[in-house]
């Protein structure tokens, strides 16, 4: 098994957190004023979240997901 | 009443807004101060496994496997702190000379309930626990006949002032019903 199973992991939250995030700025544009401070709220969360993925990507690019971490061996 | 409050009341035309209440600015900064603390963890295990385990940093499984848990807890605190500020902005109670309306905001759920000042039969107000009491903020029970039960303001700025004012209102409008129902001939 290789290291990009915990990249499809990964993947798979990232799209969960990106739904959620939807949900909740939905809300947030759907019922707050638009002249409010809560849409600096909004700025910040985006930047902060932009960040974050980022910073991950620039952690994790060198890394060569191709190796193996654990092999199944079914040989009798 | 602003264009905001339109979008979830429609005001009568004698209604007059008394308090617009939110929870109190410290119960957000309390959530603040923990989602801090929450960022940092991160960043004390980081330096933790440096000096006690710092081969592991450098294995090359799970260097890779740390940097994503770390990117999924920080993403994850983010977005449940973003969740946590909408629900602190977007939960509100608005006291007027007529009713109470309770807008609540939930990720998935949005509950608008109102109730009717002159069918309030008791109203506490009540800080309990040292920062309720030195920031003066706390939670306003108000009680009515019905079956419906409590309706709860919670963690308000000054509810023993807000208690007494539904109070002197609903008694107002409990007599203003009652002039009513007596000049129409009917009950209240």
């Amino acid at each position: 098994m290789t290291l990009s199973v915990f990249l499809i992991v990964y993947y798979i939250f990232l799209a969960l957190f990106i739904l959620f995030s939807l949900f909740a700025i939905y809300h947030l544009v759907r019922f707050i004023p638009p002249s409010s401070a809560a849409f600096f709220t909004l700025y910040i969360f985006l930047a902060g979240a932009a960040i974050i993925i980022f910073a991950t990507w620039q952690g994790i690019q060198l890394i060569d997901w191709t190796q193996t971490f654990f092999t199944l061996n079914f040989s009798l | 009443m602003s264009i905001y409050l339109k979008r979830f009341i429609s005001q009568k035309p004698y209604e007059k807004i008394i308090y617009f209440l939110r929870r109190d600015t410290i119960v957000f900064i309390k959530q603040l101060v923990l989602f801090i603390f929450l960022l940092a963890i991160p960043v004390g295990l980081y330096f933790f496994f440096k000096n006690t385990f710092p081969s592991l940093l450098q294995s090359t499984i799970f260097y890779p496997l740390l940097m994503l848990l770390a990117s999924i807890y920080y993403l994850t605190v983010w977005l449940v702190a973003f969740t946590a500020f909408i629900d602190y902005y977007l939960d509100f109670w608005v006291v007027t000379n007529d009713r109470i309306i309770n807008v609540e905001q939930r990720l998935f759920s949005r509950t608008i309930s109102e109730l009717d000042l002159f069918k309030i039969q008791d109203v506490t107000g009540q800080s309990k626990g040292f920062l309720e009491t030195m920031f003066d903020y706390g939670n306003v029970y108000v009680q009515t006949a019905g079956a419906t039960g409590r309706f709860n303001f919670e963690e308000v700025p000054n509810p023993r002032e807000v208690a007494s004012k539904i109070i002197v209102l609903a008694e107002e409008d409990r007599k203003y019903h009652l002039k009513e129902s007596n000049s129409t001939g009917g009950t209240v």
